[in-house]
């Protein structure tokens, strides 16, 4: 049951009646059912997995926090991490060593793990790995509830794909009486339609041209492939902050704050800016658990150490989103761009006293758009061959397509002669580029104070207009969507 | 209240911090964060972590340093490390 089906959109409203009405002490444990419960609906596997990480890590909460030491909680990172590693890696790795046996002429045959990933594995494994690591280092108490700490684990509107949250911050929330306040709910239902016409208007929309540039590869090049690249980011931005502003939204209306996931980051001017902008809480997750005790256990090499340590952690983070080359590839490219972010920050502090601030900025923003745009082709490709077709037709077509631009002057209707070559239709295509642009419009102002909030200053008939617009387009366009899923929810 | 070594130790901080964040207005308190002051990331944090170390002539654990949340914490370690 996604957030974007009818049987959540069936089932939300009745929960949340029924569980705002109930008494204080029963809403843990109806917050704990009904997330088992939707949870259920990803199959009987999934919901086994998830008990089974929930008991183990209940349990290794426990021990250690009973006698903390390096060595029990090294066995309890293992026993957690173990049932991801191999669900999610075993047949990654046999393959690249059948690979590699090959190429050293041993022609062997390895054995396939025949299971599915179960759905949220990866991001409720990372919530219990974070509250193991911070009951050892004593940030939080060991939780002693065991429904409690389920919740933690279970709750339904981070299930699926996040925010990766925290111990420190979710378990307190969960003994307070949630009741019905009409600024929050109605707060809450603001986030979801923000998020819905996010996946529904836009994301779902821009997945046709994307896919079907993808799927016929060769019949691409130059302008129309930047022009893709360009729509898959925002395909990309677009789809997962769409799912993560729901999940807050229903957190909210539920008495629940959940981690706001994303803060503009296309609007990033540095790689190091990008990823305090990009999925929030899985970002600050690799911060303070891989980077933070890589780097200080290796503080006497300095520089070396931030560098050593940026890169494990982004090759951590590439394999964390899947199990292939081309993420191994997307974490490295990553942590190189972080790495010259890093040692590159003297010479830049000394040129931005030269550059004029607004060429500067201008430029600064343009290399991370680009840099983020070319890793994102390694991100959305089935393997490196196809990546390094993507981005070889797309750099060796843009001389000439530039030229045919520059010949017609780069009027709008050459620019437009490109882009009719997008598998999609030009009526999906604007009506993306309009959301977008009305998107990115509200979060530059919203930038200090969230446009919602703002919103309610106005006028009641510019509220309800505004209202009425999203809550068009969502029923409008979403119910022309074919059936599309999360992208993140396969991680 | 600071004890008086913890304001000693907070006076001696202040140039390190100074140094390693190239702010030579930086003016320490307890309770100050990464947040409150510009440039003191997870990369300054490194050479930060080290510099003190290096003044001091101690060794913080690992768990007390992924454990620092402000400077009054760091100044808690420096304590503990010099009893």
């Amino acid at each position: 049951m996604l957030f974007d089906s009818l049987a959540f959109l069936v089932a939300f409203p009745l929960f949340c009646v029924l569980f705002l009405r109930a008494p204080a002490r029963s809403q843990p444990a109806l917050a704990l059912a009904g997330s088992l419960l939707a949870c259920a609906t990803f199959g009987w596997v999934a919901l086994a997995w998830l008990i089974v990480i929930t008991l183990l890590g209940f349990w290794l909460g426990r021990n250690i926090g009973a006698s903390a030491s390096g060595p029990r909680l090294a066995v309890a990172i293992t026993a957690v991490v173990a049932p991801l590693l191999v669900l999610k890696y075993t047949n990654f790795f046999a393959a690249s060593l059948q690979s590699a046996l090959g190429w050293s002429g041993w022609q062997i045959q390895l054995p396939r793990l025949d299971a599915a990933l179960p759905i949220g594995i990866s991001f409720y494994t990372f919530a219990v790995l974070g509250y193991l690591i911070d009951v050892y280092v004593e940030r939080i108490p060991p939780e002693s509830s065991l429904y409690r700490f389920a919740l933690f684990t279970a709750f339904y509107p981070k299930f699926v794909a996040g925010p990766v949250e925290r111990g420190g911050v979710f378990l307190p929330q969960i003994d307070t009486p949630k009741r019905f306040d009409y600024a929050r709910v109605t707060d809450g239902m603001r986030i979801i339609a923000g998020g819905l016409v996010k996946k529904l208007v836009v994301a779902d929309r821009l997945a046709g041209a994307v896919n079907g540039v993808y799927g016929n590869l060769a019949a691409f090049h130059g302008v129309t492939l930047v022009l893709t690249a360009i729509l898959y980011m925002f395909q990309l931005y677009y789809d997962f902050c769409g799912y993560s502003e729901i999940a807050v939204g229903v957190g909210r209306v539920l008495g629940y704050d959940l981690t706001w996931n994303f803060n503009r980051p296309y609007a990033a001017r540095s790689i190091s800016d990008y990823w305090r902008r990009w999925h929030i809480s899985l970002t600050s997750w690799f911060f303070e658990y891989i980077f933070a005790p890589v780097a200080a256990g290796l503080r006497n090499w300095r520089s070396l150490a931030v560098v050593a340590a940026m890169m494990t952690t982004f090759l951590v983070s590439g394999l964390w989103h899947g199990a292939a080359w081309t993420f191994v590839f997307y974490g490295l490219l990553h942590g190189v761009g972080l790495c010259i972010d890093y040692l590159s920050a003297p010479a830049r502090k000394r040129l931005r006293s030269w550059v004029p601030s607004r060429p500067y900025a201008f430029v600064a923003w343009a290399i991370t758009f680009m840099f983020v745009g070319c890793a994102d082709v390694l991100f959305r490709s089935r393997t490196i061959e196809q990546a390094i077709q993507f981005l070889g037709s797309m750099i060796s077509g843009i001389p000439s397509d530039m030229a045919f631009l520059a010949a017609h002057h780069f009027n709008p209707a050459a620019l437009k002669a490109m882009s009719s070559g997008l598998p999609t239709t030009k009526l999906d295509l604007v009506i993306a580029m309009i959301a977008i642009g009305c998107v990115e419009t509200a979060a530059w102002i919203g930038r200090r104070r969230p446009f919602r909030e703002q919103l309610l200053a106005q006028p009641v008939w510019v509220r309800w207009a505004v209202y009425y617009v999203v809550a068009g387009a969502i029923l409008y366009l979403g119910s022309q969507n074919t059936a599309t899923v999360f992208i993140y929810q396969q991680f | 209240m600071m004890s008086a070594s913890a304001e000693q130790i907070m006076s001696e901080l202040t140039p390190i911090f100074r140094e390693v964040l190239e702010n030579s207005a930086l003016e320490l308190s307890p309770d100050m964060t990464a947040k409150d002051v510009d440039g003191w990331d997870s990369f300054s944090h490194v050479k930060l972590i080290a510099a003190i170390e290096q003044h001091y002539r101690i060794r913080f654990r690992l768990r007390d340093i992924v454990k620092f949340r402000n400077v009054g914490d760091i100044c808690g370690a420096i304590c503990r490390s010099m009893e």
